[in-house]
């Protein structure tokens, strides 16, 4: 077992902002850390890193108490942040050299990631024949993505064995969304361990194979994702027919989800009502143009979760509770 | 507090270092004030040499004086030396000063001067001295001519009356007024310390005040900004997975400390080829004090204040200077820790920026009192313990042998303990604090965040942060 949270717990005053979080890490891969804007994810990080002292609980590398200063560990923050005025490749020298990076390999790993990331112009100034050479851009003149590809980089700098990525994607365009995630990708292979956390719900599903969800500082829903999936069964029923089929929906009393060109989009109980539905819809020869039956998405898991807790009332439109998804817990 | 809460110290301190030094702001300042330095003792020099060449002579050539007084002084020997070796004096007993006057008026260009002479009903002496409105003479040349003549005449009228020279030198004897009081015994009180200061005294304390507030204000304001932002820009984020709030502030106040030496340090430089250039130019003996008879008389005079002066004085008082930029630093770190927004850096240094008033403001008032010798050795003591005023008022007193050792040494112990208590102080809200993000804390905030922390064993816990805190 390599990274071990165990009862994690943050209070400001009266309110608990992390209640007791508890997960592991036992191969290399990434978590995944979910919640709502205010849920704690932050503050966990900041926890588990030691920048902020925690009312308790305890963070584990190896069976010893995570030190970030003594331990090879990679942050991408939330909040971005570099010196707007100073020059970047001073900036991410420093930051090497915070971490322990010799100074010459940290000039031929920047090297290396400016080019994968495709910022060199910026470090690396062009030298235009018979013109004064460019000043070396500062951060304030790059735009956000590019400030992000920059913050990236001092994450990865020192080649971290535990990386933590506070929403790396977010306000990232389509084309550098794929250029991190190639990245993410990478240093899963490398065999590094992640923790990510990210609204993105498609990119955690891509990458994540257990994930927590924290809803006002406590876990909701916590383990394999493959699982908690298996554990609702296959409950989202896609249809779509060249004639109305709404008398055979009503007949069932299926709620709808979602009514779009493309397709409605059921809630079923199991496998055998969908079943029984379908065997309608072809007795009543109604021409199936689109007939799929799957899990619920974690996006579904996650507002079913969360926005049940939030307003801590269930309606006809909510997801079965899983049989055995994973340590599905809830607290 | 452990040793590793100081690791990577040096890395914050080489890099604040070299991005301080960098910035065009520093560079240009640098430059700016090491050109004027460099230019100021040749320009002053150049500009007293051709101001004593000046006056080595007076323009008047001829200096006409009435004597209406009956004294039967001689006047031909009213003014010698150097300076009126070229000048006449023509001594007219009877009247004809009216025409004599309006003759001059009617002259261009004259260098002629008239002196007239009378003893009024009223029982006082009258020296009148007037020059045409068009006289080719500078008002700093007659002003010399006229106090000369005024001296001459002040030991002529009572050489008149047959006092010797003797008795001359006699009467002219400083007087000195002092008021005493008697003792329980009944006897004169001895004379109480802390008597007054010379003026040169008093500026040279008050020089001292204006370069301590300009070593700390620099220091402190460099780690203000830099602190807010690092807060405003959110580099803190990633700065404290490597280093621990303490190392990040002890780096800042290092590398501010560092680059006001270096500032101060490049000044005397070139002050010191400043003097060789003058030196170079004007000879030897050319340098802004010592190249003029006052200026060595003012050399001598500074030399004599400055006797008690050793190097055991020097280390202390630089030691008690550093010590006050730490403190004041430290408190500029806080100040700059309870901004989260760069607009909101003055409102945030208001504290730092009070305090800093308070301590330079009781120097200085000190000093106006010592002029004045309306304050006692004990008021001085006390403001060299006041840690607020220590670092502007012990040096300089000090170095004028103003200060016992045993009270510097105790004025310096009471600052390294107040700055001691204050780093722990802030040792423990600072880690709250840099994560902050709300609007700007106030001093009963940060008291607080403190006394919430010691409630909860040493966690991190401020009141009203919920709200505020970025999640």
């Amino acid at each position: 077992m390599s990274l071990e949270v165990k009862e994690l717990t943050k209070r400001y005053g009266e309110k608990t902002v992390v209640d007791g979080l508890s997960f592991s890490l036992e191969t290399p891969g990434v978590y995944a850390l979910l919640g709502t804007n205010g849920a704690g994810k932050t503050t966990s990080i900041r926890m588990i890193l030691g920048m902020l002292a925690s009312d308790g609980g305890q963070v584990l590398w190896q069976g010893k108490p995570l030190d970030a200063m003594r331990m090879n560990v990679g942050y991408l923050a939330e909040e971005r942040g570099l010196y707007p005025k100073y020059e970047l490749m001073d900036q991410l020298l420093y930051f090497a050299k915070l971490k322990g990076v010799p100074k010459e390999t940290a000039k031929k790993r920047i090297a290396y990631w400016a080019k994968r990331l495709e910022v060199e112009e910026y470090l690396y100034p062009p030298k235009t024949k018979g013109k004064k050479a460019e000043k070396p851009k500062t951060a304030d003149q790059l735009s956000k993505g590019n400030q992000q590809k920059i913050q990236l980089m001092a994450a990865l700098l020192s080649e971290p064995e535990l990386l933590i990525l506070d929403e790396p994607l977010s306000g990232l365009d389509p084309v550098n969304t794929d250029l991190f995630k190639g990245i993410i990708r990478e240093e899963m292979d490398k065999g590094k361990y992640l923790i990510m956390s990210s609204h993105q719900m498609a990119t955690i599903e891509e990458f994540c194979e257990d994930i927590t969800i924290l809803n006002r500082g406590k876990t909701v829903l916590q383990g394999d994702l493959n699982e908690i999936k298996r554990g609702y069964g296959r409950v989202n029923m896609f249809v779509k027919c060249d004639q109305p089929f709404e008398d055979i929906i009503t007949r069932h009393s299926l709620p709808m989800i979602n009514d779009t060109p493309d397709g409605k989009q059921l809630r079923v109980t199991g496998e055998e009502q969908a079943l029984a539905f379908l065997q309608d819809l072809l007795r009543e020869q109604r021409q199936v143009v689109k007939f799929e039956l799957r899990e619920p998405s974690l996006h579904e898991i996650f507002v079913e979760k969360v926005g049940g807790a939030q307003e801590e009332s269930t309606d006809g439109d909510a997801l079965p509770q899983a049989e055995n998804g994973g340590s599905h817990e809830e607290k | 507090m452990k040793r590793s809460d100081y690791a990577g110290w040096r890395e914050v301190f080489s890099f604040s270092l070299r991005q301080e030094m960098k910035q065009k702001s520093f560079r240009g300042l640098l430059i700016v004030m090491c050109v004027l330095i460099l230019g100021f003792v040749p320009v002053s020099t150049w500009l007293g040499q051709r101001g004593e060449e000046q006056e080595k002579a007076t323009q008047v050539t001829l200096l006409t004086v009435y004597d209406e007084t009956g004294l039967g002084i001689d006047y031909s020997h009213a003014l010698e030396g150097d300076r009126y070796r070229e000048m006449q004096i023509a001594q007219i007993s009877g009247e004809g000063f009216a025409e004599h006057v309006k003759a001059l008026e009617e002259s261009e260009g004259s260098t002629e001067m008239i002196a007239h002479i009378t003893y009024e009903e009223a029982g006082y002496f009258n020296l009148t001295f007037v020059k045409a409105a068009s006289a080719a003479l500078k008002d700093k040349d007659c002003d010399r001519l006229t106090g000369d003549f005024e001296s001459f005449f002040q030991d002529a009228r009572i050489s008149a009356v047959d006092v010797s020279p003797e008795q001359l030198a006699f009467i002219n004897q400083p007087v000195e007024t002092r008021i005493e009081h008697t003792t329980a015994e009944g006897e004169i009180a001895p004379e109480e310390e802390g008597e007054s200061i010379s003026m040169s005294e008093y500026y040279i304390l008050l020089a001292g005040i204006v370069v301590v507030m300009l070593i700390v204000n620099m220091g402190g304001g460099q780690i203000a900004f830099s602190i807010v932002t690092e807060k405003s820009s959110r580099v803190v984020e990633y700065l404290m997975i490597n280093v621990r709030p303490m190392a990040l502030i002890v780096g800042k106040i290092l590398a501010a400390l560092t680059t006001v030496v270096i500032q101060f340090a490049a000044y005397g430089v070139c002050y010191l080829l400043s003097n060789l250039i003058s030196s170079l130019l004007f000879g030897s003996g050319a340098a802004l004090l010592g190249s003029t008879q006052d200026g060595a008389q003012q050399a001598s005079g500074i030399a004599a204040m400055f006797s008690s002066v050793n190097p055991g004085t020097i280390l202390l008082a630089a030691v008690m200077i550093l010590a006050g930029v730490f403190f004041y630093s430290i408190v500029a770190g806080l100040a700059g820790a309870s901004v989260s927004k760069m607009e909101e850096m003055a409102e945030g240094l208001k504290l730092y920026q009070m305090l800093l008033m308070v301590g330079s403001y009781i120097g200085i008032f000190l000093c106006v009192f010592q002029i004045v010798g309306n304050v006692s050795q004990v008021a001085v003591n006390i403001c060299c313990i006041i840690p607020l005023s220590a670092p502007f008022v012990m040096p300089a007193n000090l170095l004028l042998g103003k200060l016992s050792l045993p009270v510097a040494l105790a004025s310096l112990a009471v600052v390294l303990l107040s700055t001691a208590a204050l780093f722990s102080f802030t040792a423990k809200v600072y880690e709250s604090m840099i994560f902050y993000n709300g609007n700007v804390l106030k001093l009963k905030d940060i008291l607080q965040i403190a006394k919430n922390r010691k409630l909860a064993g040493g966690s991190v816990s401020r009141r009203g942060e919920e709200e505020k805190h970025h999640e």
